[in-house]
Formats: structure tokens, sequence, C-alpha cells
């Protein structure tokens, strides 16, 4: 099963097909007995009756076959697998958004302080800014071996846009364009293309399947900061999960971030 | 310090667990003085609710004295008496600032898994699940408070536990139930379940100006208790449906209060097909108690639902709720909105919270206190847990 953020989010999501009524619960009961005896027998037709009486089970009580079943599932689970937005070797755009609840100024402030990029995603350690401008961005994925990345402002237009691209024949570039809202605080869009091979593709397989849920988290924590000055966490926290318990980490608070 | 552990369905024990500690600047621990067993707690109890893990420490309605805080910490202060709102919220979001408190953009970590469940993240809650923040709960002897200025409610020191302690859930709760129903004067009103949340439902619809309001259940105890407030009982296995109309001269009730949730006892075809459905795990909520209210509600009314859903219901009568042109209203309590305001009418003794309470237990005794409310035993409706003077930080 789909496991974002490793969770294990059992009870599945399931909808409802059909109404099978008095003759759904008889072919249910029906189809119960076959499944559990094909299961006491242990044998391969055993196994055959268990998997009819099982599939018998399974329309009785849901209304609908099992592949029309699967069907519908994977219609009505589909939000839980839209974590991805593959990433192919040309180099796709993908892209976030959302509302802040802060004016442009602080918020277009905050995305100017390279240091606070680091406070967005646990993979960026750290940015270093050299006297010509450039940024270096060290990433640090976990399990793999950790990438700089040189980058540079390639684009900025005050209160309004911002892009960073690596340097490189096939550079990664980040933008984020930022408008107000219709009620009040500012709209931030985050696109990113990160382009297949070269020495950024250690960090495009490592994200390559989750690069929209990425994106979505550095907004959540971008928006987190702005608003309240720090980022929520349930980390560190006592449980009763034998050797889970961390000590506490100290906070890390942007400069000029606070609300 | 103890607290009272998830280790999977059915399986709470009280175990020594390590001490919460600040984490983040606006962080407060709050030492716990009494703790309350929820109507919502039998859901992750009996293992319905995703995303839950053997070692989560549960419990979301308590309160007690503040006795450490962050460094942002600037409205509450250290030895406060406060109780604790369930939902946790930022007060900064847009959520927040237009009084949605529950639905907080940035309390729930896990906020991801949660989007991919239902589009968009609610606020974290305590001791309810990793979906939901995977924040530890309240059932203990010491609890973390992210955004404690926030949330805290200073309560005074004239007034006991017991007659506070609600304020941070079933209270809310239940007025918040009867506020979404849109109760005007003279309305007769039909609440399913009279449990916690469903008792104090009844009493904020008379609040309100309810001229009648209907209790549905079947536990005696809970149905005697409802009509102690004035409620009229109505035993669920009977047609519950035509007997409202009867006593509404066929008019069905103005509006009609689930507060069952994905639990409900019905019977009949759907029923036993929910349960069926749920027991064999491809189905999650059952919802019988939402179906009569849809029911049985009359023509332009209003559906209020504080029960508990957690995904996915079938033969939601849907139709029915069309063709009547019903209102529909839910979701979890925006607590903060109605803490000040309810603890004003407790001091003027308009409501009493402490009436539902008929048991209290040393936090020790939460797992016999867990069968016991999950099995409605001894006329049970309420559970206080006292964690005792007894825990220290160490």
């Amino acid at each position: 099963m789909n496991r974002p953020l490793g969770l294990d989010l059992r009870p599945s999501a399931r909808t409802g097909l059909g109404t099978p009524g008095l003759g759904g619960l008889a072919l249910a009961a029906v189809g119960g007995t076959a499944l559990l005896v094909g299961v006491r027998r242990r044998s391969p037709a055993g196994a055959a009756v268990a998997l009819v009486g099982g599939a018998l089970a399974y329309r009785g009580l849901t209304g609908a076959g099992l592949g029309e079943r699967l069907v519908d599932l994977g219609s009505a689970t589909r939000p839980r697998f839209r974590l991805s937005t593959p990433i192919n070797p040309e180099g796709d755009v993908i892209s976030s958004t959302i509302t802040v609840n802060r004016e442009r100024e602080p918020v277009w402030l905050f995305w100017r302080n390279p240091s606070n990029i680091a406070l967005l995603h646990g993979w960026i350690a750290g940015v270093a800014i050299a006297d010509d401008g450039r940024q270096t961005w060290r990433i640090e994925p976990p399990g793999a071996p950790a990438t700089d990345i040189d980058t540079r402002v390639v684009d900025e237009i005050e209160l309004e846009r911002m892009a960073w691209a690596s340097t490189g024949d096939e550079p990664m570039r980040i933008q984020l364009d930022l408008r107000d809202a219709p009620r009040g605080g500012t709209e931030i869009v985050l696109a990113a293309r990160l382009p297949g091979g070269g020495p950024l593709e250690a960090v495009r397989r490592l994200t390559g399947g989750a690069a929209r849920t990425q994106l979505d988290e550095m907004l959540r924590r971008a928006r987190a900061l702005l608003e309240t000055g720090e980022i929520p966490t349930a980390e560190a926290q006592p449980s009763g999960r034998a050797g889970e318990v961390h000590p506490p980490e100290p906070a890390r608070l942007p400069v000029g971030a606070g609300a | 310090m103890k607290a009272v552990v998830w280790h999977g369905p059915g399986d709470v024990r009280v175990d020594r667990v390590p001490d919460p500690a600040i984490v983040n600047p606006m962080d407060g621990i709050v030492r716990v003085t009494s703790t309350a067993i929820c109507g919502s707690d039998l859901h992750l109890y009996d293992g319905f609710v995703a995303g839950m893990r053997a070692g989560d420490i549960v419990g979301h309605e308590f309160m007690g004295e503040i006795v450490e805080v962050g460094p942002s910490v600037s409205r509450v202060r250290v030895g406060d008496r406060v109780v604790i709102p369930f939902t946790i919220s930022c007060g900064r979001c847009i959520p927040c600032s237009s009084g949605l408190w529950s639905l907080c953009d940035n309390s729930n970590p896990n906020a991801a898994a949660a989007e991919a469940l239902y589009g968009f993240s609610p606020a974290g809650f305590f001791g309810y699940s990793h979906l939901f923040g995977g924040y530890a709960g309240g059932q203990a002897e010491y609890v973390r408070v992210p955004f404690i200025d926030v949330g805290a409610l200073d309560v005074p020191a004239d007034v006991s536990d017991e007659s506070v302690l609600f304020l941070g859930d079933i209270l809310p709760t239940g007025w918040q139930a009867a506020e979404q129903a849109g109760i005007q004067p003279g309305d007769e009103i039909a609440v399913w379940g009279a449990g916690p949340v469903g008792q104090f439902a009844i009493r904020c619809a008379f609040l309100m100006g309810a001229r009648r309001v209907f209790a549905i259940d079947r536990v005696p105890e809970r149905l005697a208790l409802a009509a102690a407030a004035g409620a009229e009982p109505l035993d669920d296995r009977d047609d519950v449906v035509e007997e409202l109309k009867a006593r509404t001269g066929g008019r069905g009730p103005d509006a009609c209060i689930d507060a069952v949730g994905m639990e409900a006892h019905g019977g009949g075809v759907a029923g036993t097909r929910d349960r069926l459905m749920q027991t064999f795990r491809i189905g999650t909520d059952r919802g019988s108690a939402l179906r009569g209210a849809i029911q049985a509600c009359r023509k332009g009314g209003t559906v209020s639902v504080p029960g508990v859903y957690a995904m996915y219901l079938d033969l939601f009568p849907i139709g029915a709720a069309f063709a009547k042109g019903l209102t529909i209203r839910g979701g979890q309590t925006h607590v903060q909105r109605y803490m000040r305001p309810l603890l004003a009418r407790i001091l003027e003794r308009e409501i009493d919270p402490a009436a539902i309470i008929t048991d209290r237990l040393p936090l020790d005794d939460a797992p016999a206190g867990y069968r016991r409310f999950r099995a409605k035993e001894d006329g049970c409706v309420k559970i206080v847990l006292s964690p005792g003077e007894n825990g220290h930080l160490s």
C-alpha cells in the first residue's frame, strides 16, 4: 500500500458501489463459508474454493465484482497516489502553490534570504554564498552521498519573482512567483525543473517519485515559518516505543521570519 | 512519567514513558490534573482510525498546571491553571484567523498524509493518530502543548476541575453541534446518541431555545440522563423515523444531530452490511445514525454531525438529503471559539458539565475504564482520570 510519509494509513480508503441488500448478504454468507472451508482444506483445490468464496463474499458485501471494485478503488484513492509527479529525463516542470496569511513584502524578504532556504527541506543542509553572488546548496539526502549544487539567482523582480538556476549544461531551475490572494495574504507558486543525468541525477532519482511532494512540503514549511515563526513537529516527544525518544532538537527560527 | 499507551486495537496500557520537553519556542508543558476518556477515543481503541502506531500516547481531553514554557510564550505563565483544547491551532493562519480553529493550516506536521486522504489537512489533535499530527496525548502526567498561548484557557481557582475539564472538547462539541443545527426558538430537535456529546448537545439545544429535544439511544441510563435534562427519550431499535413524525405533527424534527459517528449500532440490512464491511476491513464507517437523521429530518431542515467519521460510508442517502433540500453541517469542533463564552455560562450556572460524570478513576485504571466505557457497563457515561500527585518530571 501507499505509505505517504511512511505512515500506515490502514484501514484503507474504500468506496461504495451498488446496494447488495438481503441478497448480497446471503451471497456474502455463502462466499464466506466457502472461503473458510477452502482455507481449512490446505490444498490446491481448497485454495481454489477459498478464492471463489472470497470473491463471492466480496461481491455480496460491496455489491460489485472484485475487478470492478479494484477499478473503482483506483479512482477513489487516486489522491493518495497524487504524491508523485514523475520527472522524465528531459526535465518536466513541476509546481506547487500555497497561500500564506502575510503580505507580499515579508514573504519576499523571507525567500530572498538564502539561509531560510535551508529551513524548508530536511535534505538541504545549508546554503553558502560566495562574493560573486553564487549560492552553493549542500544537499544531504538520507542514504546517499552529499551533493553540492552551485546556483545563481537568474531572475528577480521585486515582490513578484525570483528564480535560481544551477550551473552546468542542464541546469536545474527553481522559480518562485508571488501574487496577492483575493482575500488578503500572498499566493506563492513554486516551480522546479530537475533535468535528468549529470551531477543532479542522484538527487533526481531520490526525489523523482515524490518531487511534487517535496515542493508541497517546502511550501508548507515556508507558510508555517512565515505565519508562526516555527515549524510544527511531533518529533522528540514521548511515546511507548522503546528507543524512539530523541533529545529535543533546538527549534530553528529564521531571521526575520517571525510573524 | 506514566501515560496511557495504545498498543493495538483493544489494548491500552499505562506505561512508563519519558517526560515531554519543550521542542518549539511556543510550546508549553502542562502537568495534568484531570483528563478524560472521550467517545472518539473508542474509535482509536477499536482500531478504526488510520495512522495509529503501537506506542502512541492517547487522550485529548485534559487540563492542569503549566510547569514550563518556551521562549516565545508570552500570554500564559508557569503556574497558570489551564484547560487545553484538543485542537492544536497556531492562531495565525487563514483558518485560525477566520475562527476555524480545527482547520489550522500549520499544526499538523503530517499534513501530507491527511491531504492525500482528504484533499486538505485539518489541524493536528492531541493523541489522535499520526494522520492528525502524531502528538502525544493527554492521558498522561505531563503533556507538551504546542502554541500554548493560543489554546490554553486559564480558569478561576475556585472552580473544580470537573466543572471545567470538558471545555477542552465535549462541551464545545455539543454547543457547536447545536449551533450548526441552526436552532431557532421553538424548534424541535432530535439527537442521535445520548453519550457525552449528545448529552451536551441536548442541553445546549435547550439553551438556544429549542422547545422539544428527542434523545435517541438504547442504553437506559443514558436515556434517563437525557430525560433528566428535559429530553424525550426514544429507543433507537424502534421505528424512530415514524415515531418522530408522529410526535412532530407529521413534519419531522427541524434539525437532527448525529452525535454517534462511525460506530453506530444500527441493525437492518444497511447496519448489518456496515458491520460486516468494517469487520472485514473493506469499509470504515458505520452510518446508521446518520442515515436515520437524514431520513427523519423535516423538509428543508438541517442535519448537524458532531459524531466522528473517518473515511468512507456506503449507502449514504444522498437522494433523501437532496430531495428534502437538507443542509448538512459537521466537522471537528473549533474549540477555541467556544471555550471562553462557555466558561462564562458554567460560572453563571447555566450548565453543569460535571452532571454527566459517572466514573472517577486513577490514571492507572485507564485500561479498565476503556473496557467499561466501551461496553457501556454499570451505567458508565463519562470517565474522568486523575494522574494524582505522584507525577514528577525526572
